[in-house]
Formats: C-alpha cells, structure tokens, sequence
C-alpha cells in the first residue's frame, strides 16, 4: 500500500519537472504507471480470502487519525484502476491522440490515478472528501486541456455540478461528525449500528446525493453527457474508467458498510434511481450518433447495474456489483479508447460519416470484444456481470428490476450494433481519411484490455467466486469494523 | 472424448484459419470442411451409444454463477450434432464453388465454424447456461454472415434479425432464469425430474412465456417470423445452413427438450398450438405472392418451423417422433432445395420463379437434385418426407392442429413444386435464359446431390438406422416409450390413395399461383415487421425526449436539480426530526452574524454588476470568519479573512478580461423556481446544521487536543491536526491547489486589452521593495509559532505572496518574476516536493508515511508546514502574475 501512496505524487513532480523533454517524460510517466500496477496488484493478489489490512497513517491510530483499508474489493478496484490508467498512459503517447502535444497531461494522469487509489483505499469519510477535491481538480484540468469553446463549456459544467456534490458531501460530514462524533467509516459504522437514526440518515441522504452525483445516477447525470465527448481518447478512457465508478464505490460503501439503509426509505428510492438510470442512460444512447456520445450516455446505463447490485443490497447483488465494477472499468476505458482511433481514422466521431475499418483486424477485434462484451454477449465478462445481477434480482423476487436489466440490455446491443454496422462493417461513405500513423500505442492499450476482457469470462467462475466472498464480507459488515477498530497493526 | 472433439473440432478449424488468416480461399474451405467432417464423424461415431447410455462430459468452468463445460449426448442431441456436422460439410464444399472470388473467404468460413461449434453446444450443452452462451453465439454468427456482402440491404437485414433474435435472447434468459430460481437444477437433463415442483409453482407461466417468446425469435414462428425472409440477403450456402437446416431449429430444439417438463400443461398447448398455427397461415399467406425462389423457402421454412411448433404443442410419443422426423427430413430436403435455387442463381443469373423454365436441359444435374428434393418435399415414398408426414398422421391432434397440419402439407408440396420441378420442366419463359443457363461445377454439384440423396437414404435406410435413434429420442422427448417400425412404403390403398390426393391438390393449387396471390392479397400482410418497426420507432421517440429533458443545455437548471436532489435524500431523515430541532437552543449573538451572510448572499443574488455581486459574496466570507473566532478558533479565522480578500482581489483581476455582465431575462416563473430552490437548500442546510447538535456521543474534539500535545509537540491542535494527525488531508489538498496552479498555466492566456489595474506609483515602487523582505520574515516566524500558537504555513504563505502580488502590482508581473527567482510553478511544485519529502522521511524513520519524527525542536511536520508555505506562495502568486503577465505581453 505504499507504493500506491508515495509513488504517484513522486512520479507527477517528476513528469513536472521533465515538461521540456516530452519524450523522457512520457517514459518515465509510463514506466511509473506501470510500477503502480504491479504495486496494486500485488496487494491484491498478497490478500488471503477475509483478509483485510490496514495501514495507520503517520502512527495515528484509528478513529483519531486516517487509515487506509486494504479489503479485497478495495484493493481489485485498485488494481483494476492502475492497470487501466497505465493502459491509458500508454495510449496517451499514441499519435492521433491530442493528450501528446500536452505534456501537462502526464502529471495531471498521475495525480487522478492517486486520488482514485486514495478513494479506493480510505477509510475516513474526511480523506475520501479529500481524494474527490484532488479527482475533481485533476480531472477538470485534465479536461480544459487544450482550450476550445466547446472543452470549457463542458468542463464548466462538471465542475459546476461536481462543486454542488463537494458541498453536499461536507454537509453530511459535517452532519454525521456532529451526530456521532467520528468521521472514521469503521469508527461510524460502529456507532450508527444497523439502522441509523433519522439525524443520521439526513447526513447520509446528503451524502448519497453527493455520490450520486459523482456516480452520474438519474437525475444527477448531466455533467457527464455535457463533458466526456470533448475529451481527447486517452482522457475519456481514464475518465470513463474511473470516475463514476469511485462515485458507484462510495455509494456502495456509505449504504452498506458505513449506514445499512436495507430497512430505511432510501433503499426503495435507490433502487428506483438505479433503474430510471439503466432506462434513462440506454435511451439517451440509443439517439446518439457520435461514438463518444453513445458510450457517455452507456455510462450512465451500466452505472444503472451496478447501482442496482448495491441497492439490492443481499450478499450475491453485492457480488454483482463489485463484479460488474471490475468487468465495466476494462470495458469502457477500451471503447473509448477504440472510438478515439476510429474517429482518428476516418476522420469523423460521426457513425454516419464513418466506415470501413473491419480492414483494421487489431482495432475490429477490440472493438468485437468490448462491445459485445458491453452489451452482455456470452462468453465476455459483460454476460457474467449482467446474468449475475439479473440472478440476484431475481433470487429477490424483483422482477421489475429483472426485466428492466434484460431489456435495457438489449437496448445495450442495439447501439453496439449501430456502431459496428456503421463504422465497421459498412464502407467507408468516402475517401478514407489520410490513416493517422504512430497509433501502435493505441492499439496495444486496446488489445491488452481486450485480453483481459476475454480473460474476465474465461476466469468467470474464479472470479465469481471471489466476489461471492466479497459480496458476503460487505454484507455481514462487522470484519470490515472488527479489522479497523478490533486490532490494527 | 469423442463428445469433446464434436465441439472442438470446429472451433480448432477456426482458430487455424484465424492463424492463417491470409491463406487462399481453397485451403480455407479445406480446413473449414475438415472441421465440419471430423464434428460430423464423431457425432456419428457416438450415435450407438446414445440408444445405451448417454455420454457426458464435465469440466468445471463459471458455477455457480453460470456454466460449466457440461455435454451430455443423448440421442436428440446427437440428432442434431450429426445434421450440423454433414450439412455444414456439404455446405462447406458448395461454399467454395458459389463464393469463388468473393472477398474476405477466410473470415467467413472461420465465422461458419464458430457458428458450427455454437450450434453443437445447443445440441449437446447439459448445462442452461451453456446452451445459452451456443444460443447467443448463433445469433451473432448469423448477423455476421448475413452482412458478409455488406450491401446496405443486407446490413439491415442482419441487424434486424440479431436485434429480434437478441431480444429472444434475453427473454430466454430470464426464463431460464426464473427455471433455475425455482427448481436449482443445474442440468437440463435433471429437468423432468423437478417437472412437478415446477408446474406448481406460481412464477411457472412467466418462466414458460419467456422461454417461448426466446425460442420463437430464433426459430423465426409468428410474430417474430419477419426476420427471416430478410436474412436471405445472406449467400446463398448460409441461408442454406443457419436459416433453414440448423440454427432456426434451435428453437425447436430447445423446446423439445423442454417438453418432459413443461409439455402437457394447457399454457403450453396454448402457446405453442396457437403460435405455430399463426405461423403456419402467415407464411402460406406469403407463399404464392412470392416470385423469388430464395424467398420462396424461406416462407416455406417459417411454414415447415410452424408445423413443427404444432407438433411440440401435442402430447405422446406419436407427436415427438414425427418432430424428430420432420426436422430431419426437413433439414434434407430444404438444404438441397436452397442449394438448387443457388445453382440455378449462379446458372442463370435469376431466381425469379416467373421468368424461369427449361432448365432441364442445360442443367441436368441440378433438375435431379430438385427433383429428390421436391419428392422428399412432397412426401412422396420412399423418401424422407414420406416417413415424416406418415408419422405426423399419427400424431394425436385436435381439429386445430389437425387443420393447420394439412394446410401445411398442401402448401409443403406447392413450394416442392415450384422450387423443384418447375424452373426445370415448365416450359421456358425467356428462352435466351434457358439456353445460356449452364451448370456450376462439381464444387455445386456434388454437394447438392449428395444433400438430396441423404433425404432418399433417410427414408430408404430409415427402417433400420434412422428409426431406433428417432424412437429414442422421441421417447425421451415424451417421457414414454414408442414402437419404431417406420414404414417406407404405404402400407394400405387408401393411405396411398389419401396421400397421392394431398399431393395432386397441392399441385393443383400450385398452377393457380396468380390467382391465389390475388385472392390471399386480400388479408392483411406485414403487421409483425411494421409493430416491430413502431415499437423501435416509439423507443428512440421516447429516448429522444429524455435526451430533451435531461440534457436541456443549461447549467442553472443542472444545479437547480442537483440541489433539490441533495435537499431530497435528505429530508427523508430531516422530515423525522423536523419539529424537534432544538432551535431555540441558538445562542443570541448568532443571529446578527446570520443576518449578515443572508444579505450578503441576497445582494450576491441580486446584484446587477459583478463588483456588486463579489461585494455580497465577500460579505458572507467575512461573516464566516466572525464564526470562526465566535467558536475560538483564530488561526481559522484569519485565513478566511486573507483568502477572501485575494479572492476579491482575484475576481477584480479576472473581471477585466470578461465581457459586460448580460443582465439575464428570467421568466419570472424562472425567477420563482429559482428563490424555491435557494429557499428549499436554505432550510435544509440549517436543519442539517441544527440536527448536528443533537449528538450524544463524545466528539474525538477533546481526544484530539489532548493528543496533539502528547504526541504531536504542539499547543495549537488545529496545527498539529494539519500537519500532523490528518497531514494526510493537507497533502491531498494541498495537491488540489497544485493541480489548480497547473490549470491556470495552461488555460490562462492573453485575452483581449485590459484595462490597467493600479496607475503606476513610485512610492508603492519603492514600498513593495521593502516589503517583501518583511513579509518573509514575518512569514518565517508564523510558520515558526504556528505549532503552538495561531499562525502556520498556510497563512505564512500567503503573507509571503501578499508581499510578492504588492511587487506585481507596483512594478509589473515580469519584476515580480524576476524578484522570485524561480518560476511560480516550480515553487508550487517544490513546495509539495517538501512536504513528501516529510513523509519520507517518516517511512525511513518511522515506517509508515508521515509518521511524524523530532529531533529535539525540528520536526518533520514542521518540514511538511514549510512545504505548505512554498506550495501555497508558488500558487498565489503564479495565479495572480499569470492574469498580469498576460495583459503586459498583450498591451
């Protein structure tokens, strides 16, 4: 756990201070980003079953000062992060990808990676503030990048909108502080107990409000529609890798290990939202004709499922959720990385306007993986996560919930199929552009998370197996208290 | 492990062909008809073990969540797998004579074997799951097929047929789902062993529903059947395979093997009765309208999927064995039949049935495949399709299905007509065409004969090899037993007389094609493909809409929906507790300061200019700042105070590169909502803060003052928290400001001519230049103290920049640089170079980061606080001389 601390900031200041030597700089950035993956999934690998390890800041033992929780769903998603962002840092270097001329970009990559560690990782509700500030800020600059009317509007309005969520996440620390006296998640899922009183159930609604919103949940999901498409490719991968699902992570901590909210009214609520969100977000793709547009908006339909898998809040639902974390994070970084090259390709991030690039066989074969495996297409990891929300649901007798997911999923496939029909397997309207050269970075990024996508639904039973023990370690909640407060080391 | 080799054999082939991906067109038919040869030739191997007991095989893989590699060859299955594995062999062969040429070969054939493969997990998977994941695969295997010529005909073709048969998918799915959720089988063939507990159960009729809405989107049955006739934009060899021999009978399959648990119940009689016999009038509906012969049968196959359905709906092992018939004699005869009209395609050029004729002649091979297939078609001894439609005789069937089954035997032997005998010995319309017509080569030849003489051989042989494993299958499809002497002959005049009447009708009907066309034109056609195509239609409508509402485009409705959001989730504590905050408890002294920032942030509101609007805002800051120090805590205080006035200073700064303020033109309505939703935040965030002092439990507050002394050397706990018990928080945010240093470099640019911020005065000149050593000093020494008394990096830092803006502002971004000596960012930079610096050393010393280490009056927090101070003047002043530098270098 280290590593993941001290080393970002050190590479960030590192790609800083090398601004002049773009080449070296993307190295080092690249090399760092590498040393982080192997950094994070070696704690998660180093867990054994029910392990959960936690490191006390600076010897200040919890609840008085900050710890980091290492559990195995914390340490996966950080593991799944760092591998995705040094997938992006190396696609970042691809030529067709305006993040290149930025050498900006490098640092500013590093330091959202960190807060998305520290946000996986915390276990106090104040430092979890802290790492969206650092998410937010990182991002947003990330995202101006460049300039452009366009850019600065978008960026505008998800920082805008994310300032609200910042608000409301310090009035419910404020508010959970004052009622119980701690803002330690352990500490305060000691004292809140398993059904929180209604003081306490104010702060965490203003809370869930805020990670709501970090989520882009229905109705809170403007900001993401309104910014992702003006990114540059390597951005968005990161963006859409990591930002709603620290959002979709907090959500899942506050209302299952922090405040139980199985017996309170914002269960039902939530798992409405859920699935307005999986509705809402399915439909507004189905509309779009730009590709970045299209996976912004299928954003917000996955978060749907994984919102579901939490509000559902039974131990296999849980599992869901933290599988479809992982499955999702892959796949939509990948997407996004592919739309980038086939815009850069034909010169157009219009469908209609594309074509012709089943003639590129590495970049169809990503896309034929991740989009089929976004659109739940047995074997890819996207049918393990759907069939094991839609199992849950059903184990729970939610049959809305169960024919909403089925039918959003094939709302899912009518825009993969729209996107493979226009861009693929149609030719190109026109003249292909002049072909972009120096993608090679590109491509490897696409295909080594393809491989892991293949890898996710070949491993399916291995890793729902894992979830499975996730799913129940989250739902009894007291390992989570008893490691944190019981015995630290 | 021959049950293995049925399934991967294909799969290999392909991953070769994958490997090889830019092998010839020969060599890839090659491997493609070895993989199908080898499938075939195990399945057939196998075949006298399935009438013993059932091979199965098991290798671990996705349970519980999803499937295990489970195969289990039973004789239904094997049925199956064997007609996968020889059509897709003939087809293979054809495929390479027909496509000759065409582009992308290669990728083709893999695609076909992938499909080959998927479709033996159907025939064989044990497992649901993994028929599924067979089921899922055929449909994209099918849509990739279709498109292969990527006409845009055939690109709407293919997605509509994955779309509906994808949404079949998902209903199976969820019936499968629902299957398991009550019964927890793990293994299809465990099905009829939970028959009961699964008939009793309440959630039975959705789970059955579901699972028929899946199986008729695959095996194209009324009203999902559209699909169908618009995937013959596929070549000709696929249309042969998937959409008439093997993948639009996986529905069928399924439902068959699902019969033992399901069938004999009235819901599935209902459904399957009522379905089919849709199906059957829809497609003969469309018969004798259709002139394209490829279309042709592909309304006869949705009549003969139809047919089948019927069967399903019936109860008795008589019923089974003549679906197992008829699906096997229909995959014979359909498969030749579409291979003749490729032939006659590639021939003439045409598949129009009404300028064709005469092909006898120039075409003999080919009119003796048609002609085999149209007997078998017909029904005529001693074919396959005699066999088959003897055996439907003896099916127990209602008036319905008895009705429904003759009409499909009428229309059966007209499409045998047209397809089979009449391009080749009705006289030639266009006698050009007759004459140029010319057969396609052995590659074309062989396959098609050797289709056509498989449905002779079923029904010459059937006796001996085909009926103990139909009579088996068909027994365990009903659950009892059956006798099966099949005949091959008629066995009485009048079953023989009965039989040739059908036929003679069926010809009849057939030379009245036109006439029938007028008259069936009468009814109504194409509903199910428009309903489809509304349905569409109505979902983007709708998502349109949403996209309308959600995504309007401005910002201030966003924040408006935000806001209530948060006032939302969390009234559902507040609305509890509403009554009972303890108001009155609010001390008097509270209220003034209250009343200052609610005016401030009305003025804000309402101010007209932004000088106005930063006045109320500033009002506000400074009325937090007296909060602040009512609450005892100075240092706090003091920051707030210095902030808000560099943000004043910044705002002034930054509105000289902005445009007149737009007086906004609200609605008043607008304006209403608006004063709602500030009012509604209002309340809540003072509920909120009221609600906070309900509290019972001890605050850490007083642990951590007491702590701060005792282990953090300091009497100013707000210092030690920062720098050291939550140094953590500091660094992050700390890092926030980096980030926003970062930001303003890169997006601050010269904007247009601003107007000068201060007239240039001598004696502010030479005032900044004392100032600045002062304001270090004193910087230095806040810094110092500020571990037990009020002061601290932050502030110092800020001291330090106020000195640095004072130099700004008097002699010129560029002076001030120059009396910086390093660049503002670097300094930034730096500044959390320290404080990490401080962390480490902690890790050495202490083994974890930021574990806080003295020695004797120094102390790595006190080094973390000196990293605050530069990060802090780096950031100011990079943000306040990036706003002046640019307008220097634009004026």
């Amino acid at each position: 756990m280290t590593a993941i601390l001290v080393l970002p900031p050190v590479i960030a200041l590192l790609a800083l201070a090398l601004l002049r030597w773009p080449a070296i700089q993307r190295r080092v950035s690249i090399g760092g980003g590498g040393l982080l993956a192997l950094a994070a999934v070696n704690l998660a690998f180093g867990l054994e079953p029910g392990e959960i390890r936690v490191w006390v800041l600076g010897g200040w033992p919890a609840p008085l000062g900050i710890v980091w929780v290492a559990d195995r769903l914390a340490a996966a998603l950080v593991a799944v992060a760092a591998f995705v962002g040094a997938a992006a840092l190396v696609a970042a270097s691809a030529g067709h990808d305006e993040a290149r001329q930025h050498p900006l970009w490098h640092p500013l990559a590093h330091l959202l990676l960190w807060a998305v560690c520290g946000a996986f990782l915390t276990g106090d509700l104040f430092n979890l503030f802290v790492w969206f500030e650092v998410m937010l800020m990182a991002s947003f600059v990330l995202m101006a990048l460049g300039g452009g009317r366009e850019r600065l509007e978008g960026a505008v309005k998800y920082v805008a909108m994310n300032l609200i969520s910042s608000v409301l996440f310090l009035c419910g620390c404020g508010i959970l502080y004052g009622v119980c006296g701690t803002l330690n998640a352990a500490d305060l899922a000691r004292v809140i107990g398993a059904r929180p009183e209604p003081a306490v159930l104010a702060g965490g609604g203003c809370l869930l409000a805020a990670f709501l919103l970090k989520s882009a949940a229905f109705p809170l999901f403007a900001w993401l529609p309104a910014s992702y498409h003006t990114t540059t490719p390597a951005t968005a991968a990161l963006f859409s890798a990591l930002l709603t699902k620290v959002g979709v992570y907090a959500v899942l901590r506050l209302t299952v290990t922090v405040m139980p909210i199985a017996e309170t009214p914002l269960q039902p609520l939530l798992l409405w939202l859920s699935l307005a969100t999986m509705v809402v977000g399915v439909l507004g793709a189905a509309t779009q004709m730009e590709l970045k547009r299209i996976l912004a908006f299928h954003i917000i339909s996955q978060v749907g499922y994984m919102l579901l898998g939490i509000a559902l809040g039974s131990a296999p639902a849980l599992a869901a959720a933290a599988f479809y974390l992982i499955h999702h994070i892959i796949v939509k970084s990948n997407l996004f990385l592919i739309a980038g090259l086939a815009a850069a390709q034909g010169g157009s991030d219009d469908v209609r306007r594309l074509g012709g690039l089943r003639q590129h066989p590495a970049l169809y074969a990503g896309f034929i993986i991740a989009a089929g495996s976004l659109a739940g297409l047995p074997p890819l990891s996207g049918f393990f996560a759907k069939l094991a929300t839609v199992r849950a649901a059903s184990e729970l007798a939610q049959w809305t919930a169960v024919v909403v997911a089925l039918l959003v999923g094939f709302f899912t496939l009518y825009s993969m199929l729209k996107i493979h029909r226009e861009v693929f397997a149609k030719d190109a309207p026109s003249s292909p552009a002049a072909a972009s050269t120096g993608s090679g970075s590109a491509l490897v990024a696409i295909v080594g998370l393809a491989a892991v996508t293949v890898g996710i639904g070949i491993a399916a039973g291995t890793l729902w197996r894992w979830a499975l023990s996730v799913g129940a370690e989250l739902a009894a909640r007291t390992p989570y208290i008893t490691a944190v407060l019981g015995g630290p080391r | 492990m021959l049950i293995a080799a049925i399934v991967l054999a294909p799969v290999l082939a392909a991953a070769l062909l994958a490997v090889a991906a830019r092998s010839g067109a020969r060599i890839a038919a090659l491997v493609a008809a070895g993989g199908c040869a080898l499938s075939a030739g195990a399945a057939l191997a196998l075949l006298p073990s399935a009438l013993l007991v059932p091979e199965t095989l098991t290798v671990p893989w996705a349970a519980p969540l999803g499937p295990d590699l489970a195969l289990r060859a039973d004789a239904w299955g094997l049925i199956l797998a064997s007609l996968v594995g020889i059509v897709g062999l003939c087809i293979t062969i054809y495929a390479a004579g027909y496509l000759h040429g065409a582009p992308d070969l290669p990728r083709l054939f893999a695609t076909l074997l992938v499909f080959a493969a998927a479709m033996q997990l159907i025939a064989l998977g044990d497992d649901p799951w993994l028929v599924f994941i067979g089921w899922e695969l055929t449909s994209v295997c099918s849509y990739l097929l279709v498109l292969h010529t990527r006409r845009p005909e055939a690109l709407r073709a293919a997605t509509t047929a994955l779309l509906v048969t994808g949404l079949g998918g998902l209903s199976l799915l969820g019936g499968l789902v629902i299957v398991q959720q009550i019964t927890g089988i793990e293994r299809l063939s465990e099905l009829p062993t939970a028959r009961d507990h699964l008939l009793a159960h309440p959630w039975m009729p959705a789970a059955l529903i579901a699972i028929v809405i899946g199986c008729a989107t695959k095996s194209a049955l009324f009203p999902f059947h559209f699909w169908l006739p618009g995937a013959m934009a596929a070549p000709t060899p696929i249309s042969a395979y998937l959409h008439a021999a093997t993948m639009v009978k996986a529905g069928i399959f399924l439902l068959a093997r699902l019969h033992p648990a399901f069938g004999g119940t009235a819901l599935w009689e209902a459904l399957l009765g009522g379905l089919g016999a849709l199906t059957v009038l829809a497609a003969a509906r469309r018969l004798p309208s259709t002139d394209d012969l490829k279309q042709l049968l592909a309304w006869s196959t949705v009549l003969a999927l139809g047919t089948l359905a019927v069967l399903l709906s019936l109860d008795g092992a008589a019923a089974m064995l003549a679906v197992v018939l008829l699906l096997l004699a229909h995959a014979a005869y359909k498969g030749t039949l579409f291979l003749v009209v490729g032939a006659i395609d590639h021939g003439t050029g045409t598949r129009l049935l009404p300028r064709l004729g005469g092909l006898a002649r120039a075409m003999p091979w080919t009119a003796a495949s048609g002609m085999l297939g149209a007997a078998s078609m017909m029904g005529l001894p001693p074919f396959a399709g005699f066999v088959a439609k003897e055996q439907v005789k003896l099916a127990e069937a209602g008036w319905l299905a008895s009705s429904t089954l003759f009409l499909s035997a009428l229309a059966l032997v007209a499409v045998a007509w047209w397809v089979g005998i009449r391009p080749f010995w009705h006289r030639a319309a266009e006698p050009p065409l007759a004459e140029q017509a010319h057969e396609g080569g052995l590659a074309l030849l062989v396959p098609t004969l050797a289709l056509a003489i498989l449905g002779l051989l079923f029904g010459v042989a059937g006796a001996w090899i085909v009926a103990p494993l139909a009579a088996r299958a068909a027994a365990d499809l009903a659950g009892s037993a059956i006798d099966a002497g099949l005949p091959i002959l008629p066995s009485t005049a009048l079953q023989a007389a009965s039989g040739f009447a059908v036929i003679a009708c069926g010809i009849l009907l057939a030379e009245q094609r036109e006439r029938l066309a007028r008259w069936l034109s009468l009814l109504p056609n194409g509903l199910s493909a428009r309903l489809w195509d509304h349905a569409l239609h109505a979902a983007l409508a709708a998502g349109r809409a949403v996209v309308h509402v959600t995504q309007h485009g401005d910002l201030r409705g966003y924040l408006g929906v935000a806001l209530l959001s948060g006032v939302a989730l969390a009234g559902f504590g507040l609305a509890d507790i509403a009554w009972t905050l303890p108001v009155s408890q609010i001390p008097l002294w509270m209220w003034p300061i209250a009343v200052l920032l609610v005016a401030g942030a009305l003025m804000a509101a309402a101010a007209r200019t932004r000088l106005a609007a930063i006045a109320g805002l500033g009002a506000v800051g400074y009325g937090i700042a007296l909060l602040f120090v009512s609450h005892g805590a100075p240092d706090l205080a003091f920051t707030q105070v210095v902030v808000e006035t560099l943000t004043v200073v910044l705002f002034v700064l930054a509105f000289r590169h902005l445009p007149e303020l737009r007086a906004y033109a609200l609605l008043e309505r607008r304006r209403a909502v608006n004063a709602v939703i500030a009012v509604a935040s209002g309340a809540a965030a003072t509920a909120l803060a009221l609600a906070a002092e309900t509290g019972t439990v001890p605050h850490l507050g007083d642990r951590l003052i007491a702590a701060a002394w005792e282990r953090g050397h300091g009497a100013n706990a707000v210092n030690v928290i920062l720098v050291d018990i939550r140094a953590l928080d500091t660094f992050g945010e700390i890092t926030v400001l980096l980030l926003a240093a970062i930001g303003v470099s890169a997006l601050v640019t010269a904007g247009s001519a601003p107007r000068p911020l201060l007239a240039r005065s001598p004696i502010l000149s030479a005032a900044s230049r004392l100032i600045l050593p002062l304001a270090t000093l004193f910087a230095l020494w806040l810094w110092w103290r500020g571990h037990h008394q009020p002061g601290g990096g932050f502030i110092a830092g800020l001291c330090v920049a106020a000195g640095v803006v004072l130099v700004a502002a008097a002699r010129g971004g560029i002076a001030a640089r120059r009396a910086l000596l390093a660049p503002p960012l670097a300094i930034a930079a730096s500044g959390l170079a320290l404080a990490w610096l401080a962390g480490a050393v902690g890790l050495i010393a202490g083994g974890s980061f930021l574990f806080p280490h003295w020695l004797g009056p120094f102390g790595t927090p006190l080094l973390f606080d000196l990293g605050v101070l530069v990060l802090v003047l780096g950031v100011v002043v990079l943000t306040v001389e990036q706003m002046l530098i640019a307008e220097e270098g634009g004026t």
